[in-house]
């Protein structure tokens, strides 16, 4: 697969984010809403990830998070990290992930696992978005981008598109008075508009339109990474499509890393390689996009392929309809957060949280249904060297 | 002076309407086409025929619904699909007559529910005088005409034709409970045979004691079905179904068995009516008498087209009955306890219909005001209140849009049961051509206010006609076939103060032709019922 040799844009692990709930005498915090609980994936180089749940889950939140558009409670996502340096996360991540399970009640954690946390932390210091200052980061902005779902509210009515499209290139300081004009007419072309469109103001344009205004504000800085939070919902199908084409052809062109944020599932399909499925701020499944949709494995995303409609009058499938709500994210249930409306649920399910196995290469869920592969793993041996060579993270690596 | 006169003047000004339902302009797709031939078995519930509803603003008159012409059948699911600004809601709006006038207004057409024609009885409702020296013209609006017009149609909304609105969040009260505001819904339609079930109950009942005790031993059996069973067996002793579903709520919130016995004891006490309540009752009983009466004349006279010295009497007879029934209770000082049955009652007939709409905790939803409930909660309330008076036409404006893919087969799976118990026809607007290919029967497909292509389903997809159906079908990413380039179609959607000439795609169309921009392409017939707008095609003109 090409796409899984091109280097790694974003690599998010385990990023949290909980919002405080303040109630009570004198306002004090009551609980927490667990908006996106431990999320982990990666987006590299020209390629599209999809991320897909329902209204609620975390996925936009999943998608600000990365952009630090808001501040994470935990985890980390790294920028750019070169190869071994990703193995070695991935390595660290899941003896992590063991020592957890097996030191619940020792209360010490053995020298290694002080290592390994070390470790992570020289690393997250190097590579992570969420530990840079404020100069840096508004310096790698530029390479992080975001359009937003509503193009109605997106966009100021009191600029001209020029300005809206011009304004990163001010806030960045890039180029001479004459290059950013120029830069913002090449920019209407990319997105298909006319260049004589920069001296209208966005209430003049259709939604279609508007879209378009936002994704060339987005592509001003030449971005390397950019988050698509449900860029179409507000469309018309056939301006969906228009939208998609662009989309695609500038990804083709520039090769643009995309995080594509959506709840409609065939759109999802149509534009991604991966897919990460989220219910109620975890990702309960992942896989290429090919893999997820033959073969999905978790209850919740069979539930939630059954239940798309497909355009065409002959195909009338058996259909899962799922009970009930989603559940609050301010209290979710105990073990299994969808055990409340999973058709295939055991005893089990409410008590313990499933952990996330690769079932097949690339195809991770988080479901009691699949038998975990990591009883046996033993804990790897972490040295105070911050890298390994290449060899010991190919025997590090967790068997799939 | 004549209507058609008016016309000539009044667009250019700007200024708000010329005459209602000016005759508009001849074309070949307004004249009445016979039905297609689609299952005619069915009877034709809903008979909309060349409607236009033209909204007059500032900037000119927009001509959101120029000549749509379709039927509705008993038990059959018509979706109605287009682009964004295309007039499919207007036309539910239209057919309820619920268009915010000014500015907009039905300038022609019928709309025939049942033989009753929703239109009769507006023509003429204002006339208009040029001011002399100045283009503008004043206006005249006979309001009393339209206030009887109005009148007429509570007669059909909500018994007759029944709405889902698009926004949920927007189309309920925020000041009122849930169960409130659904009661009072429920009251407007139901309210002659809630009445008859408090007047009727029999609390003292020989059967109602052994009936609490099974109740009883039923709770310390912990089934629900179990207890659900023995609460409807009480409330069948009591001859009062309220009180089947007030008793399940008790025995589920059961504590220890003396507390649930008295609070029993107590739910069938409240069944006994004082004498006064009873006489309150009985009053409203009456009123709902004079209101069948006054709705039956205004169907009759919608039906046959001519006002009936009956129906106005009817009317001053129920709202002088209503004022003065309110007059004396409200007298006494005790309009909140002669109301408490009716309210009692009222919330429990509440909580049996969230029910059936799969809310999981009615009595708690039912308490609770809109802002505590989710979309598709919410949604489903909606869905209650549009059923609850079992109608025989639902016009769904966009009932899923706003909700999951998980919540939405649940709201289509609940309208489908509805029409297949009542044989409700249903009117399913929807953008999502997916949804359509999963329910409806039919399908029209709108564009720029025109009806341009109809056919049943299965046919529509697999031979769409004409190139905006194409389009459009071809645009939907498939979830069987991703990797395909989409395709477009180019454009917009057009203005509809200066809709193109002749064909409104003909601007986006990949098969213009010179005649397409000259004159509006007549409906023709496909064979099967499948009629299209397009002068690609050359089958019978249904035109006529």
């Amino acid at each position: 697969m090409a796409a899984s040799e091109a280097p790694i844009v974003i690599s998010a692990w385990n990023v949290r984010k909980f919002f405080p709930i303040h109630g009570g005498l004198f306002s004090s915090k009551i609980g927490d809403v667990r908006a996106v609980d431990r999320v982990s994936f990666d987006v590299r180089e020209g390629e599209t990830v999809g991320l897909v749940g329902e209204s609620g889950c975390g996925k936009t939140t999943a998608g600000r998070l990365l952009l630090r558009l808001i501040e994470p409670s935990s985890g980390q996502a790294y920028y750019r990290p070169p190869p071994e340096v990703h193995a070695r996360l991935k390595q660290l991540y899941a003896y992590l992930s063991t020592l957890t399970a097996t030191t619940e009640n020792g209360g010490q954690l053995p020298p290694e696992a002080r290592a390994a946390f070390g470790e992570l932390d020289q690393l997250a210091n190097r590579y992570s978005l969420f530990r840079m200052g404020p100069r840096a980061m508004r310096e790698l902005r530029g390479k992080l981008q975001i359009v937003f779902q509503d193009p109605f509210s997106s966009l100021s009515p009191r600029m001209l598109v020029r300005d809206i499209i011009a304004e990163p290139l001010e806030i960045h300081g890039i180029g001479t008075r004459a290059e950013r004009r120029r830069r913002v007419s090449e920019l209407l072309r990319d997105v298909g508009l006319n260049p004589e469109h920069e001296w209208r103001f966005p209430h003049e344009f259709s939604g279609g339109q508007r879209q378009r205004i936002g994704i060339a504000r987005a592509l001003a800085l030449r971005p390397e990474f950019i988050v698509l939070d449900e860029p179409t919902s507000a469309l018309d199908v056939s301006v969906q499509a228009q939208i998609l084409n662009i989309l695609r052809r500038l990804q083709a062109e520039q090769r643009l890393a995309y995080l594509f944020i959506s709840h409609h599932l065939s759109v999802v399909r149509a534009m991604s390689q991966r897919v990460v499925v989220m219910y109620l701020g975890r990702v309960v499944e992942q896989a290429p996009t090919e893999a997820l949709f033959q073969r999905p494995l978790h209850p919740y995303t069979q539930a939630l392929l059954s239940a798309i409609p497909i355009p065409d009058p002959d195909l009338k499938r058996e259909r899962i309809v799922l009970q009930g709500d989603v559940p609050s994210p301010a209290a979710p249930p105990l073990g299994c957060h969808f055990h409340t409306r999973c058709p295939a649920v055991m005893p089990v399910c409410s008590k313990v949280s499933p952990p996330l196995i690769e079932v097949r290469p690339g195809h991770v869920v988080s479901c009691h249904l699949y038998p975990t592969p990591y009883t046996a793993a033993a804990p790897e041996p972490v040295t105070d060297q911050p890298l390994l060579s290449s060899a010991r993270t190919e025997a590090g690596a967790p068997a799939s | 002076m004549s209507a058609a006169a008016v016309t000539g003047t009044a667009p250019d000004a700007g200024l708000p309407p010329p005459s209602a339902r000016v005759p508009a302009e001849p074309s070949p797709a307004s004249a009445p086409r016979p039905a297609p031939a689609a299952d005619p078995t069915r009877e034709v519930v809903l008979d909309v025929r060349d409607l236009r509803t033209y909204f007059y603003t500032y900037d000119g008159v927009v001509r959101a619904l120029d000549g749509v012409t379709f039927q509705l059948r008993r038990g059959e699911t018509t979706g109605l699909v287009g682009e964004t600004g295309c007039g499919k809601s207007v036309t539910a709006f239209s057919i309820t007559r619920l268009i915010p006038d000014p500015p907009g207004r039905i300038v022609h057409g019928s709309v025939q529910f049942h033989g009753a024609d929703l239109l009769w009885g507006l023509e003429g409702e204002a006339t208009f005088r040029a001011i002399r020296g100045t283009p503008r013209v004043k206006v005249f609006r006979r309001t009393r005409r339209i206030r009887r017009a109005n009148e007429r149609m509570e007669a059909v909304r909500g018994r007759g034709i029944a709405m889902i609105f698009q926004e949920p969040t927007q189309a309920m009260n925020p000041v009122f409970s849930v169960a409130n505001q659904v009661g009072e819904i429920l009251y407007l339609h139901r309210g002659a045979e809630i009445l008859d079930e408090i007047l009727s109950a029999t609390p003292d009942a020989p059967g109602v004691e052994p009936a609490l005790r099974d109740l009883l031993a039923a709770i310390g059996g912990r089934e629900h079905d179990e207890i659900r069973r023995a609460a409807d067996a009480v409330g069948r002793a009591a001859r009062s179904p309220r009180l089947g579903t007030e008793t399940y709520y008790l025995a589920l919130a059961a504590s220890r068995p003396s507390t649930t016995r008295r609070l029993l004891r107590r739910a069938v006490g409240r069944l006994r009516l004082r004498p006064f309540q009873r006489r309150y009752l009985e009053h409203r009983r009456r009123l709902f008498v004079l209101r069948e009466r006054t709705n039956e004349a205004h169907l009759t006279e919608m039906t046959e087209r001519r006002t009936m010295p009956g129906a106005r009497g009817a009317i001053r007879l129920r709202t002088g009955t209503e004022r003065l029934t309110h007059f004396y209770f409200g007298l006494w000082g005790i309009h909140a306890r002669v109301q408490r049955p009716l309210d009692q009652t009222l919330f429990w007939r509440v909580v049996r219909m969230l029910e059936s709409v799969q809310i999981a905790n009615p009595v708690q939803v039912a308490r609770g005001y809109p802002h505590e409930l989710s979309g598709g909660m919410i949604q489903r309330v909606m869905i209650a209140m549009a059923l609850s008076s079992d109608p025989e036409v639902l016009l769904a404006d966009e009932p899923t849009t706003a909700l999951d893919v998980t919540i939405q087969a649940q709201i289509l799976g609940l309208i489908g049961d509805l029409r297949s118990r009542v044989g409700t026809a249903i009117l399913l607007i929807t953008h999502d051509l997916a949804v359509v290919a999963e329910v409806a029967d039919r399908v029209c497909v709108m564009y720029g206010g025109q009806i341009v292509e109809q056919a049943l389903v299965r046919e529509l997809f697999h031979r769409p006609l004409h190139p905006y159906t194409q389009g459009l079908l071809a645009s939907v990413p498939r979830m069987d076939q991703p990797e395909k380039e989409l395709h477009t179609i180019t454009g917009s959607v057009p203005n509809l103060i200066e809709p193109p000439a002749g064909c409104r795609f003909h601007p986006r169309c990949p098969h213009a032709m010179p005649v397409c921009s000259a004159r509006r392409p007549p409906v023709t017939d496909e064979g099967d019922g499948h009629t299209v707008a397009c002068y690609l095609y050359h089958g019978a003109s249904v035109g006529g």
